[in-house]
């Protein structure tokens, strides 16, 4: 299982990757939507985890690009709040069930990746 | 010089919210980066206990990081407070280098969204101009925010307060200079209304990609109340 995290907050990021890895999953991060393009042109990952807010590309519209590169690939959502407008855009993408609020739960983002997966 | 008004028109409002919001946003990051390093430590003790040797280094890093971002919480909190409290004064001597700090702090988010940074430059020594607070920072944020639409060569735009012979003034400096200067933007409603607040004048050195939101001396240091007066017309300053 191979997950992209793409979050413009890198210390977040990097270590959420790093404690995917710990239980056995292969993570990687981007900081930007580019860098996440680029690297899901060079590589295959089953899950992204996007951030709904990043600088130049936000969530919404780096999983629409990045499903035109990888149409398999599966998406969660990250978020800082759970009542915002963003929310409500990425609720409508997504479904509630796949977005997840900030500070993070990483059992509950496993077996949110997981039943992705299974869908 | 203006106080404050019985009640906030929603241009402030909406001002206040939106700077708020984008605030909670940063503090939210925060507690997930501490969130993870403190999830880190515990997913590395745990692999202390089934036998893997712990790495000293790598659990001093986590520390350091929790400390950087609670330093970090900090000063964004500190600033969100500073910010709150300018609704409910009234002129006063407002300290420079911290209304500085403060809106690279609050300005942060929003630049970053434009791939821009600020960089302040406070003044030696200390100063302090008297204003309303809340309208300072509102004819700073309305500047900052016109200037990054304009984009930045260098990424950076700095928020410099200098006093000279013409007296105290802000500069901003290092967007793109536009082809037709800034007098689109120096005539409008808006400016004119948030330099009424505080008796100041914009000014731009378009060549220099500069703008400069000049204020009615004497108000430096501390030095009593700025006199009330009426804004001078604005204008490109060569």
């Amino acid at each position: 299982m191979k997950i992209l995290i793409v979050d413009d907050e890198e210390e977040l990021a990097s270590t959420l990757a790093e404690r995917l890895s710990l239980r056995g999953i292969d993570g990687r991060y981007a900081l930007s939507g580019d860098e996440a393009l680029r690297l899901a042109t060079e590589e295959h990952f089953d899950v992204a985890v996007l951030d709904i807010k990043m600088p130049k590309l936000g969530g919404i519209q780096l999983k629409q690009r990045l499903q035109e590169l990888r149409p398999g690939m599966r998406f969660l959502f990250l978020t800082g709040h759970g009542s915002d407008r963003d929310f409500e855009a990425g609720v409508t993408e997504v479904g509630e069930k796949y977005y997840l609020v900030k500070p993070l739960d990483i059992e509950q983002l496993i077996a949110k990746i997981r039943d992705l997966l299974r869908r | 010089m203006a106080t404050r008004g019985p009640l906030f028109a929603p241009a402030d409002m909406r001002f206040f919210g939106q700077v708020s919001a984008a605030v909670t946003h940063d503090v939210k990051n925060v507690l997930a980066v501490i969130q993870e390093n403190a999830g880190l430590l515990e997913d590395l003790c745990g692999m202390a206990e089934r036998g893997r040797p712990l790495d000293v280094p790598r659990l001093k890093r986590i520390a350091r990081e929790l400390q950087q971002q609670v330093g970090r919480g900090d000063r964004i909190i500190t600033s969100m407070n500073r910010f709150a409290h300018s609704v409910d004064e009234d002129p006063k001597a407002v300290e420079v280098s911290g209304l500085l700090e403060m809106m690279a702090v609050l300005s942060r988010r929003f630049l970053a969204a434009k791939g821009l940074r600020l960089t302040t430059v406070p003044p030696a020594p200390a100063a302090s101009v008297d204003a309303p607070p809340f309208g300072l920072i509102r004819l700073l944020w309305f500047c900052l925010e016109h200037t990054a639409a304009l984009g930045a060569p260098g990424k950076t735009l700095e928020l410099a307060f200098e006093v000279s012979g013409a007296g105290p003034a802000f500069h901003i400096r290092g967007f793109a200079p536009p082809a037709n200067g800034l007098s689109a933007l120096l005539s409008t409603e808006s400016a004119r209304a948030l330099c009424a607040t505080l008796g100041a004048t914009l000014a731009s050195r378009p060549e220099a990609g500069e703008l400069v939101i000049r204020l009615s001396p004497p108000c430096v240091g501390g030095t009593g109340p700025a006199p009330l007066t009426q804004p001078r017309p604005t204008g490109e300053e060569r």
